[in-house]
């Protein structure tokens, strides 16, 4: 197999909290991300789901290089990120774009819409100082996206909401990047425009052969986006296997009751429903993270962290227990 | 008239049986706002009914008027530029449209509840739970500090709140989003109101919460026989608790019926789309998009608001609006399409 596109070693951010500017330590430590590893090959999509506070957006953030890890290794094509230069950082935002959730306030409400999407391109210096080309270069991403080149000189408040996730996708490919992150990209769309973005993402991504990471709470859309799922609770990943696999068996208690919490249309079987909330990422329980409300915990759990370890040759999960 | 005269001459729902008379009944309700644009008709022409231990869920995208219609009932649309300009809303045969301000104040929060989305922006930052929920009891119940503080902690402990005596003394920031929406229901619920509007109660929780919410929802409504309107997006919370369906579009409802006739037997060419459009579990592979945007209803186009996105037009359907109609061989009561087509197989 050839390398992966990008690599993530045990990765961590962890954020002091409270103390005061006097006090020499801080009062609490909160465990946003608590040693992550993952990679996506080229042309692939990992899905990061889970809920709130689980630290998926966090992990999207450190590999956008928009958060300092506080420990861990992120490597694109086989290079340390960390250890860039300024060189080669300009590259790496070429190669890495990122596509946010709420395209009202992702978008610069003063800029028009060939602004927005030609800003990447003349800043890493692409068109070659060449207005007329940028301006061709915006049309054409403007077509790709099925948005109608005519509207270029339009704001952001003159597009419906699915329109400027378009426009946002624009942006993200006008730099011609390798891989996007895409962090909760059709959460904040309505149902009938839901299913035109997703559609649009696969089709630039078999165009482009592009590499996704995405970010999402939503298991329905994960599933049909993804290869590759990775299941995050309270800053680990709990399990880890492709897509078909793990929606069909999953492992993990989590999981499992994520899934069936998913409601079908035709009502299906009542979900499975845990106790309780996840526990606050300042105060993580001892041994496994998820014991607090599992209905399988044994009092191994309370000792025991469990490792992410293989259960099928390509299907890993974190429980002392799994589902068979 | 006084609130105490009215719950003498409204009907109780238990003494009526079989087929019981609508606790709430919406008829050809029109809410419009006066903008700079133009007049924008947000509600227009509907009617629906709920009957008591009813769940009624409203459905349908954003702009499609369904919260306009869940605030005209609560006698909360911002005016100006909101008004509305027709129709009636019966709350156990009593008319609410054009009721005197203090009048509403004393029916709301009493026999209508509501809850909303968002429970951190809903509930005060700055008060405690007890004086959230104290200052409700008291506002349409003659009781003391102390009977309404115990009515409190009775009803959070109803909606499963774990440990009552400190979540009552806790402000709003010191709960999760589940328990925030928990102690929303509690305030809502505590002075057992007939009808609860529940305006997309699970949407900003994770979705191992939004079990436990429709949970409890549909277990109050089954222990207090309240009627339930819930207004959501999600077909999946619909098939879970919801006994009928208004699938609304453009400010109109498009389709009615049961649960089942809406989610399996769908009629209308947006119902069926929105319905395919879905990511469902289990299924791969291209999604069927509807095309295009909802219409400006500022300017709608004359004909069926839904014709510019639909696959199946004929040259009628831009002619006029559509009547919301019963349908050929579905004897179901209550069951209305608002398509021309309604009767071609598809």
């Amino acid at each position: 197999m050839s390398e992966p596109l990008l690599e993530v070693r045990d990765l961590a951010k962890r954020f002091p909290i409270g103390g005061g500017f006097l006090s020499r330590r801080p009062a609490a430590e909160l465990r946003a991300v608590d040693g992550v590893s993952f990679s996506i090959a080229e042309g692939e999509t990992l899905g990061l789901v889970g809920e709130s506070g689980c630290g998926k957006s966090t992990t999207g953030k450190m590999v956008m290089r928009l958060l300092a890890p506080t420990a861990g290794r992120i490597a694109y094509a086989g290079e340390d990120v960390a250890g860039m230069t300024d060189d080669r950082t300009r590259w790496f935002r070429q190669q890495v774009q990122m596509v946010f959730q709420d395209p009202f306030s992702s978008l610069n409400p003063r800029k028009t819409v060939a602004e927005i999407v030609g800003q990447p391109i003349a800043l890493l210096g692409e068109d070659g100082g060449d207005r007329r080309r940028l301006r061709e270069r915006v049309f054409e991403l403007l077509d790709m996206v099925g948005l109608d080149p005519n509207h270029a000189n339009r704001y952001p408040h003159q597009f419906s909401g699915g329109q400027r996730q378009r426009i946002g996708i624009a942006r993200a490919l006008a730099v011609r990047p390798k891989l996007i992150v895409l962090d909760e990209p059709v959460s904040a769309l309505d149902l009938s425009i839901q299913a035109q973005i997703i559609n649009l993402l696969t089709d630039l991504q078999r165009e482009f052969g592009l590499s996704y990471l995405f970010i999402s709470h939503d298991l329905n859309v994960v599933e049909y986006l993804s290869h590759r799922v990775a299941v995050m609770y309270l800053g680990k990943i709990v399990e880890a296997a492709p897509a078909e696999a793990l929606f069909r068996a999953p492992k993990h208690p989590y999981t499992q009751a994520l899934l069936s919490a998913v409601l079908s249309e035709d009502g299906g079987s009542a979900p499975m429903v845990l106790e309780g909330e996840i526990p606050s990422p300042m105060a993580v329980p001892s041994g496994c993270r998820f014991r607090t409300r599992c209905p399988r915990a044994e009092p191994r759990c309370a000792e025991v962290e469990p490792a992410l370890e293989p259960r099928a040759a390509t299907h890993r999960a974190a429980c002392h227990f799994p589902v068979s | 008239m006084t609130l105490v005269e009215d719950r003498g001459t409204a009907p109780s729902p238990a003494l009526r049986s079989g087929s019981a008379a609508p606790l709430l009944e919406v008829r050809n309700l029109s809410t419009h706002f006066f903008t700079d644009r133009g007049v924008v008709k947000a509600v227009d022409d509907v009617s629906f009914s709920v009957a008591p231990g009813e769940v009624v869920a409203v459905v349908g995208e954003s702009g499609s008027g369904k919260s306009v219609t869940s605030m005209s009932i609560m006698g909360l649309v911002p005016n100006p530029p909101g008004r509305i300009v027709g129709g009636q809303i019966l709350l156990q045969g009593r008319d609410l449209v054009g009721l005197p301000r203090k009048a509403m104040q004393d029916i709301r929060g009493d026999r209508i509840a509501m809850i909303f989305q968002d429970p951190m922006t809903s509930l005060d930052p700055v008060f405690t739970v007890e004086d959230q929920m104290v200052e409700t009891l008291r506002r349409h119940r003659d009781l003391s500090r102390g009977e309404a503080r115990d009515i409190a902690l009775e009803t959070l402990d109803k909606v499963h709140v774990p440990d009552p005596p400190r979540r009552l003394k806790a402000y709003p920031f010191e709960l999760s989003g589940g328990l925030r929406q928990r102690v929303m229901i509690a305030i809502a619920l505590s002075c057992q109101p007939a009808l609860l509007i529940a305006d997309e109660p699970t949407t900003a929780l994770d979705v191992t919460v939004q079990a436990q919410i429709l949970q409890l929802l549909t277990e109050l409504q089954r222990d207090n026989g309240m009627g339930i309107v819930l207004i959501t997006h999600d077909f999946g919370v619909v098939a879970q608790c919801a006994d009928r369906v208004v699938v609304m579009y453009a400010g109109r409802v498009m389709e009615t019926g049961s649960r089942e006739a809406v989610l399996q037997r769908p009629r209308h060419p947006y119902t069926q789309a929105l319905l395919r459009s879905r990511p469902r579990l289990g299924e791969r592979g291209r999604l069927t998009a509807i095309p295009g945007i909802p219409p400006d209803l500022a300017n709608p186009l004359p004909g069926c608001p839904f014709a510019n996105r639909c696959a199946e037009t004929v040259d009628a359907c831009w002619a006029g609006l559509p009547a919301l109609q019963s349908v050929a061989g579905d004897a179901e009561p209550g069951r209305r399409v608002r398509c021309i087509r309604r009767e071609s197989p598809t």
